[in-house]
């Protein structure tokens, strides 16, 4: 896929600081992050 | 200028004579330097778009005749809602149009109340630029952390009157920000019918948020720019965050077709995507933005005055509340 004006970095798997201070690390444990978010199901 | 001699003209007209009777030859649809097998199928073309910055490539191609370059006689008509600009393009009364990203999806699919119709997203307009919006009298007490939003979102349930948010559109990208940052903080937006939810959840057309949160219908919005700017200029709300802080370089707005158009007019579609790849290169070079801002911001289009929208465009980050930021993705 070509992007026009947007030089891709390339993948990347470093740490991220989201909005909420929180951070992702794709080389972490994926379980532990999906089950530390306060709401985990959008179920009534 | 040189005068031919007359076995020079004599050589030319053979040479027209012949060229004429090649070019008789020829199917129907010879355009210029294109060959009919370039020239689109439909030439007639409407397009339709919502009064957001993200419409900029479509209006840009439109207004610069790149549309008609590659032999489309556009129109640009702006549509009132989401719902409306995909009944539209369903019907046929437009032919491409402006969508956000999750829309042609569920059209596809038969979700989000209106007829199964299958759609083509050949292009993407744009990533980023979409924001998350506050009233101000949370300014200072919250800002991109929504787990600072929950105590007035707890007191407010508590007092039977819980707090109002809106989006644009159910299957729409906005729902997902909105969605998505509210349970970052712990606040539950509730199922596809509401249910379980800390807070209530509207669907309200972009151009129409300002409107609805100056007279205090909600507390917080997400929407594309520059309305998120324009409740800052009216000084009624500040930005939280921005959609580019919940997920970098998100994809966002794209061009869709029905597939039953794309498939019987592929040249016409062909030609629609060199006309927004003019028009990309060109509102890519920040140079340019101030007069995209401009031409974006005329009333048939946005209808917002271009200050407010150029900011944003040039990753000029006020966030209403005290924080800035130079955005280097806008």
């Amino acid at each position: 896929m070509k992007e026009i004006g947007y030089k891709h970095g390339g993948p990347s798997d470093k740490p991220e600081k989201l909005f909420d201070g929180s951070v992702f690390d794709p080389k972490a444990d994926m379980e532990a992050y999906a089950a530390s978010f306060a709401v985990k199901s959008i179920k009534g | 200028m040189t005068s031919l001699s007359t076995s020079s003209r004599r050589r030319f007209l053979k040479t027209t004579t012949a060229t004429a009777a090649l070019l008789a030859g020829l199917p129907k649809g010879w355009v210029g330097t294109a060959y009919a097998d370039d020239a689109p199928e439909t030439t007639d073309m409407k397009f339709g778009i919502i009064a957001l910055t993200d419409c900029s490539s479509i209006v840009i191609a439109h207004e610069n005749g790149l549309f008609k370059k590659y032999g489309i006689n556009s129109v640009v008509s702006k549509g009132a809602s989401w719902a409306a600009i995909r009944d539209a393009l369903s019907t046929g009364d437009i032919q491409a149009t402006h969508m956000l990203i999750g829309m042609p999806i569920a059209s596809t699919m038969g979700l989000g109340g209106a007829p199964k119709k299958p759609m083509v997203i050949p292009w993407l307009l744009n990533r980023n630029g979409q924001a998350i919006t506050l009233k101000k009298s949370l300014a200072g007490k919250v800002a991109a952390d929504p787990k600072k939003l929950k105590p007035f979102v707890d007191k407010a349930k508590a007092d039977g009157t819980p707090l109002t948010f809106a989006m644009t559109f159910p299957p729409g990208t906005h729902a997902m920000w909105i969605r998505y940052w509210l349970a970052a903080g712990g606040i539950h937006p509730g199922d596809a019918v509401g249910a379980g939810a800390d807070i209530n959840l509207i669907t309200i057309p972009p151009a129409q948020m300002v409107a609805n949160m100056k007279v205090d219908k909600m507390d917080g919005f997400c929407v594309g720019e520059p309305w998120n700017a324009k409740t800052i200029a009216d000084e009624i709300g500040f930005t939280a965050t921005t959609t580019q802080a919940i997920w970098k370089d998100h994809p966002e707005k794209v061009c869709a077709f029905t597939a039953e158009f794309a498939d019987k007019n592929p040249k016409t579609v062909k030609s629609v995507l060199k006309a927004l790849h003019e028009a990309s290169v060109w509102l890519d070079k920040m140079e340019n933005r101030t007069r995209g801002a401009t031409i974006v911001g005329g009333a048939s289009y946005i209808n917002c005055p271009p200050e407010t929208i150029l900011g944003r465009l040039q990753g000029k980050y006020i966030f209403g509340d005290g924080r800035k930021l130079k955005d280097r993705r806008p």
